[in-house]
């Protein structure tokens, strides 16, 4: 067990390195360097926008550059941003527990429906409310979550005459607010994952349901809930791990408008803006940052087997 | 009664020899981890030796997990041998050039057993047929399209069938176009791995007769793999029993049949269902025991020890030697017994 | 157990004619491969009715988008100052925005660059997607090592935010959009078109061309990347649908296809501040991506019960 998790976490770092590398050298291939282009419009004098160049070891050659770059981030050094007078470290590792929290609430939101309303669906395959709950998640899972957001920010308003609380409050600060200002992104990112979620447990316990253990265990004369939920469902779990493992990606995306869209000071938000301030080594840095998210879930995924199913954990 | 080292069948093969073994040895590597790490060897194919001449059909006989496919495989090279040669008229394969050996493949080919995955699902017949032509330019066009019609006619079916497509077609039927697609190139010799095993009883019978007619017309070498020992009762001229990578016995069919000498071959024997109920009563009622040990692991001394109902103590440490009991039968002589049949203390 | 088969009844014996042991091959059967292509359609148009639906609408989107020009009466770009916030009447079907713009022309015209994005998108993919991950699945070696990993890396991050990073740094246009939204969606394709490659590298139709002494490039071209075609336009499918998700959602932040041109995602963001009294600026373009994104994804899902009812993606 702990060899795998050793084994993982060093396939993990190279994943990360990889994405470093590949990130630092699309940025570079862009024609008419970014930065030149950022740097000519910020209105700084020829000489000044030398000096930061310099500073920058923008003139460096650029393999130079790239171990610069690649030794920074093993020390952990991102550089500075070029808008804000902060290092990118401090700036991603202030807003980064709201997006942990935002997206960890939205995993956990599709987890406690999903799986259910796939399991539902399975169970009553064939019935109207099958083929409700089909084109329920089908249709959950077309609908951008941006739209999502849109729609409950105006028609909650419009018809509830709710709001979400202004001005962010973490959650020791003031549980309750944080949670009114956390709950609707996180639904509308956990739509679509749950969607996916639900359509997985559904295919995946119909195949389990057709299996002959679960005949056997039928054939013995256990009651239809008990083969449902002990035999059946625990079984159809490890597809839609993976899945909930390799959705964590569009999910971490979804967090960029949202949280901009909900005034959530998290990551997200910051891309949002550095995008528009054009804070290219911020967005890099932040774009590593959800590698590392995304590759450090989906170990904890693999890890998770071991806990559903004791032939992994065996071997 | 003579001893022979296997290596030395015979010394030098006689002219009529078309494909010649020595040795053969195929071990696949065991990778394990990030590093793949050679952890062990499948010892698929352990140094075996025979020749097969021109015209005749060779029966390569075993359990699944014998060694007998991949031989098949060596034989044609499409697997590099760990060591041992596999000499085609005499030309080492391992030493041609890839252009050469890609030239020779005209003249050495290979039927599948499964029907349904030999035949690629996105061609019709013709392009399977024909790819073969394509392949050494020896037709194209209407040239082209009349030699798979040709070729199409020769095993049975018909020029209607030319645009069809596998999923078409019966096992039997597909069968027949995998002959067609391996007899396209004029090929001398043609492995057949289990080439009727997936099929029905009698449909069986007529591919069989459809070989055998075949190889009369157009004087084809069959290296024929299965393990059902009515089909090399039927086809065969000369047996070759595998065990666990190594060949155990060897003999004209006929001669095997009469007198089995290996305790695999007679197991293998008593297990082949009789409709004859006087040969039924004749026979000894005699059966290999237990699983087929792993090929990564083999048993010490005789590999057959472990499932064998005569093993000694012998067996369990000591290489048997091939010993020619006939003129042209061979046999791995039975550590526990004399050649004269007293039992070893 | 020694596995020996009892197959052959009486082997000494069969019978010596050599009969066509198979008549039930219908008359009728197909014999082109464009027939049998009609037939799989039959079959599906008659067995996936949803799918049948999400194609007309497919169809529709396309017609919609071709002749925009046709169907809508007016300039999408151009501002009615007269007409304001127009709600759908007989001249304005869809009504007007704050801007008098003709909200119809603009969801027409909007399909236009959607399915013009998800389409050269997932042409451009699956073709590069295909041959790469093809090639690479049955040379295997080093290439396929290294490569393996750098789809491993890509695919980790989250696809808006590379596409955001790619398009913030070339500057918003559609070129720059197809450009990004290609180098994020390609892995997948890679990806699934190497997986299958393996399956059919070790199939005993590859091993038939092998011993055929077909090469390697042919045994690829005329073997392996046929029989990649059931996963990759399933994949295709969905991945058009998320294709138009994406250019959607960088259109609604701004950062998508830049004005005059009419897109439904920045449609939609500029009726957020007007949605309270004139939701029609909302509903159309919501609509529009909605529907279209639903009906790629049942096209894609049909599509997968049909070919490969099987395939995980």
């Amino acid at each position: 067990m702990t060899q795998l998790i050793v084994k993982r976490l060093l396939s993990g770092l190279l994943a990360l390195f990889l994405i470093a590398t590949f990130l630092f050298f699309v940025m570079r291939s862009v024609p008419g360097d970014a930065i030149d282009i950022q740097l000519a419009e910020s209105g700084l004098s020829e000489e000044r926008i030398t000096e930061v160049k310099d500073e920058m070891g923008l003139n460096d050659p650029i393999l130079e550059q790239y171990a610069d770059w690649a030794s920074g981030i093993v020390r952990l050094d991102f550089g500075d941003s070029l808008v804000r007078d902060e290092s990118v470290l401090d700036i991603i590792l202030r807003r980064l527990p709201v997006t942990l929290e935002l997206s960890f609430l939205a995993i956990a939101l599709s987890l406690a429906f999903g799986p259910i309303v796939g399991m539902l669906s399975a169970i009553r395959r064939g019935k109207p409310s099958d083929a409700i709950l089909r084109v329920g998640s089908i249709v959950g899972l077309s609908i951008p979550n941006f739209l999502v957001g849109v729609l409950m920010i105006t028609y909650l308003s419009e018809w509830f005459g709710y709001s979400v609380p202004i001005g962010y409050q973490e959650f020791w600060e003031s549980p309750w607010v944080n949670l009114q200002q956390m709950i609707l992104p996180a639904i509308a990112l956990a739509l679509s994952v749950g969607a996916a979620t639900a359509r997985m447990t559904r295919s995946s316990m119909l195949e389990v349901l057709g299996t002959d253990y679960i005949r056997t265990v039928r054939a013995k004369g256990a009651d239809e809930r008990m083969i449902n939920t002990r035999h059946a469902f625990k079984n159809s779990l490890i597809p839609v791990l993976t899945l909930v493992g390799l959705q964590f990606g569009g999910l971490l995306g979804g967090t960029v408008i949202l949280e901009a869209m909900f005034s959530l000071p998290g990551l997200g938000s910051q891309v949002f803006e550095a995008v528009r301030t054009r804070d290219y080594p911020l967005i890099q840095a932040a774009a590593l940052v959800y590698g590392a998210m995304f590759i450090l879930v989906n170990i904890m995924v693999d890890l998770a087997y071991g806990w559903i199913d004791p032939r992994i954990r065996a071997s | 009664m003579t001893v022979t080292e296997p290596s030395s069948i015979s010394a030098e093969a006689s002219s009529d020899t078309i494909v010649e073994v020595r040795n053969l040895t195929k071990h696949f590597p065991i990778e394990k981890g990030l590093l793949k790490r050679t952890v062990g060897q499948v010892q698929a194919v352990n140094g075996i030796s025979f020749d097969v001449r021109r015209g005749s059909t060779v029966a390569l006989v075993g359990e699944s997990g014998c060694g007998k496919t991949t031989t098949g495989q060596l034989i044609l090279h499409l697997l590099e041998p760990t060591s041992g040669t596999v000499r085609f008229e005499g030309r080492d394969l391992a030493g041609l050039q890839r252009g050469e050996l890609r030239r020779l493949r005209q003249r050495m080919q290979i039927i599948f057993q499964d029907p349904f995955s030999s035949l690629d699902p996105r061609m019709s017949t013709l392009s399977i047929v024909a790819e073969g032509l394509e392949v050494h330019g020896i037709a194209s066009g209407k040239q082209k399209v009349d030699r798979v019609v040709e070729l199409l006619e020769l095993v049975g079916l018909s020029s209607r069938d030319l645009r069809k497509f596998p999923h078409e077609f019966s096992g039997g039927q597909r069968q027949r176009i995998g002959i067609a697609r391996a007899l396209a190139t004029n090929p001398e010799v043609i492995v057949c791995d289990e080439a009727v095993s997936a099929l029905d009883v009698s449909i069986q019978a007529q591919v069989l007769n459809l070989l055998k007619d075949l190889q009369a017309e157009l004087n084809l070498t069959y290296l024929f793999i299965t393990h059902d020992l009515n089909v090399v009762r039927y086809i065969s001229d000369e047996v070759i029993v595998m065990y666990l990578g190594e060949i155990v016995e060897q003999a004209a069919t006929e001669d095997l049949f009469e007198n089995p000498i290996h305790p695999y071959t007679r197991s293998l024997f008593s297990a082949v269902p009789v409709v004859d109920p006087d040969l039924a009563e004749k026979r000894e009622p005699f059966l290999a025991s237990g699983e087929l040990p792993s090929p990564s692991n083999p048993p010490s001394g005789c590999k057959f020890h472990t499932r064998c109902p005569f093993s000694c103590e012998a067996a369990t440490q000591q290489i048997p030697e091939t010993v020619e009991f006939e003129p042209g039968h061979r046999a791995a002589a039975c550590p526990c017994y004399t050649t004269d049949g007293v039992r070893v203390r | 157990m020694v596995d020996v088969n009892q197959h052959l009844g009486s082997p000494t014996n069969p019978p010596s004619e050599v009969v066509d042991e198979d008549t039930d091959v219908s008359a009728d059967a197909s014999d082109s491969a464009f027939s049998r292509f009609v037939g799989s359609a039959r079959h599906f148009a008659k067995t996936q009715k949803l799918g049948m639906a999400a194609l007309a609408v497919i169809l529709l989107l396309v017609l919609m988008a071709v002749f925009a020009g046709v169907i809508s009466a007016n300039d999408p770009a151009l501002q009615n100052r007269g007409d304001v916030k127009v709600g759908p009447n007989g001249a304005y079907w869809f009504g007007t925005d704050h801007l008098g713009r003709d909200i119809f022309a603009r969801i027409a015209y909007g399909a236009r660059v959607s399915l013009t994005v998800g389409g050269v998108t997932v042409l451009v993919a699956t073709v590069v997607g295909t041959l790469v991950g093809g090639f690479s699945g049955y040379y295997g070696g080093r290439f396929d090592l290294v490569l393996q990993r750098i789809v491993d890396a890509v695919m980790s991050i989250p696809v808006l935010v590379l596409a955001l990073f790619i398009v913030a740094l070339l500057g918003p246009s559609i070129r720059n959009l197809i450009l990004a939204l290609t180098i994020v969606v390609t892995p997948s394709f890679v990806r699934v078109a190497r997986g299958e490659m393996l399956r059919i590298r070790s199939s005993d139709y590859v091993r038939a061309a092998d011993a055929l002494g077909a090469s390697p490039f042919r045994t690829v071209v005329r073997h392996g990347l046929p029989n990649l075609f059931a996963p990759i336009i399933i994949l295709a499918s969905l991945t058009f649908g998320n294709a138009i998700v994406a250019e959607a959602s960088l259109s609604f932040i701004g950062l998508g296809v830049p004005p005059p041109e009419p897109s439904w995602g920045r449609m939609v963001s500029d009726a957020r501040e007007w949605i309270r009294l004139y939701p029609w600026m909302l509903l159309f373009p919501a609509a529009a991506i909605s529907v279209s994104v639903l009906a790629f994804n049942l096209f894609g899902d049909a599509l997968r019960d049909h070919l490969d009812p099987k395939l995980v993606l």
